[in-house]
């Protein structure tokens, strides 16, 4: 009877990854000498193991993944849009100030005129 | 630990990270064979790593580390894209076509073909173990699964594999012997 019935598939798969223990292994190697049938099981999973690796191989990154990554420096770019539109406001408030605190200027002046018009038609009238 | 170090440290992995990029990408394709969620799944990686750099403690254990990272990723995205289904019923489409590709390319999208068959947890851990040669440790660890777990999911796979691959092509090396005897007859 072919020793390779022995083997389970989990630990030919084990021999096969190097996870077996030295014990395990030694038994397994003795096996693989005199058993055809376990060496072409074997050579099944080292089949498998080349299409995988092969059908994968060619698979690279895309460019925009090589670049610095767009989500490096999140809270920067966020500092930058909130220090922006403070910088806004602020100068939209300091503007819309600068035009309110033109209005007393102009109603003193419409005063003054006002009141020179007023002394002007007093004159006049005398 | 100084700033200068701290900086010193964040850059070092920085390149590191620059450099695994490839790796990740290659796992995260094989996962999802779709080039776009690839990318976005290694740079989700990539970003937790570096705004988590301080929970890894040991830089040797980097690599497994970021293919934790990359796992969990993978999992938050399928439970946001598939609340209800099972992981392991995603089907992965192959748009190539044996006919009109070259014959390596054909036999890559054939491979390709067969993997995507595979269930998810079975096809995540071949990936692992036969890309990135984890050892059975690390994947259990990496997947937060039992190590019986990774092997039994491993035979499986590759079983599945083995049958519909290798006796596909013994099946079509008998029809070319076949039909050569019938010429020659």
């Amino acid at each position: 009877m072919s020793s390779a019935h022995h083997f389970s598939d989990e630990q030919l798969n084990t021999y096969f990854d190097g996870e077996l223990s030295p014990e395990e292994n030694a038994e397994l190697l003795l096996a693989l000498r005199d058993d055809p049938v376990l060496t072409q099981r074997l050579s099944r999973l080292m089949q498998v193991r080349g299409l995988v690796q092969m059908a994968y191989a060619d698979v690279i990154p895309t460019e925009s993944l090589l670049q610095p990554s767009p989500r490096r420096y999140p809270r920067l770019k966020v500092a930058f849009a909130a220090m922006l539109l403070l910088g806004i406001g602020g100068l939209s408030g300091w503007l819309a100030h600068r035009g309110t605190a033109g209005e007393p200027g102009l109603l003193a002046f419409a005063e003054q005129v006002q009141q020179r018009s007023g002394t002007h038609a007093r004159g006049v009238a005398r | 630990m100084s700033l200068l170090d701290l900086i010193c440290s964040r850059n070092t992995l920085q390149k590191q990270l620059g450099q695994q990029r490839a790796r990740l990408f290659r796992i995260a394709f094989a996962w999802s064979h779709d080039r776009a969620l690839a990318d976005d799944l290694v740079q989700e990686t990539i970003y937790k790593a570096l705004k988590n750099s301080a929970q890894l403690r040991d830089p040797e254990m980097l690599d497994h580390w970021l293919f934790r990272i990359l796992a969990n990723c993978w999992r938050d995205h399928f439970r946001q894209q598939h609340q209800t289904d099972n992981i392991d019923d995603i089907t992965l489409s192959i748009n190539e076509t044996p006919e009109t590709v070259h014959e390596h390319r054909a036999m890559i999208a054939q491979v390709r073909s067969t993997i995507a068959e595979l269930p998810f947890t079975q096809r995540q851990i071949l990936s692992l173990v036969d890309l990135e040669e984890f050892s059975y440790a690390e994947v259990a660890d990496i997947l937060n699964i039992p190590i019986g777990t990774v092997m039994s999911r491993l035979s499986r796979a590759r079983q599945q594999l083995a049958d519909k691959l290798l006796n596909a092509e013994q099946r079509a090396a008998d029809g070319m012997s076949a039909s050569k005897l019938r010429r020659v007859k």
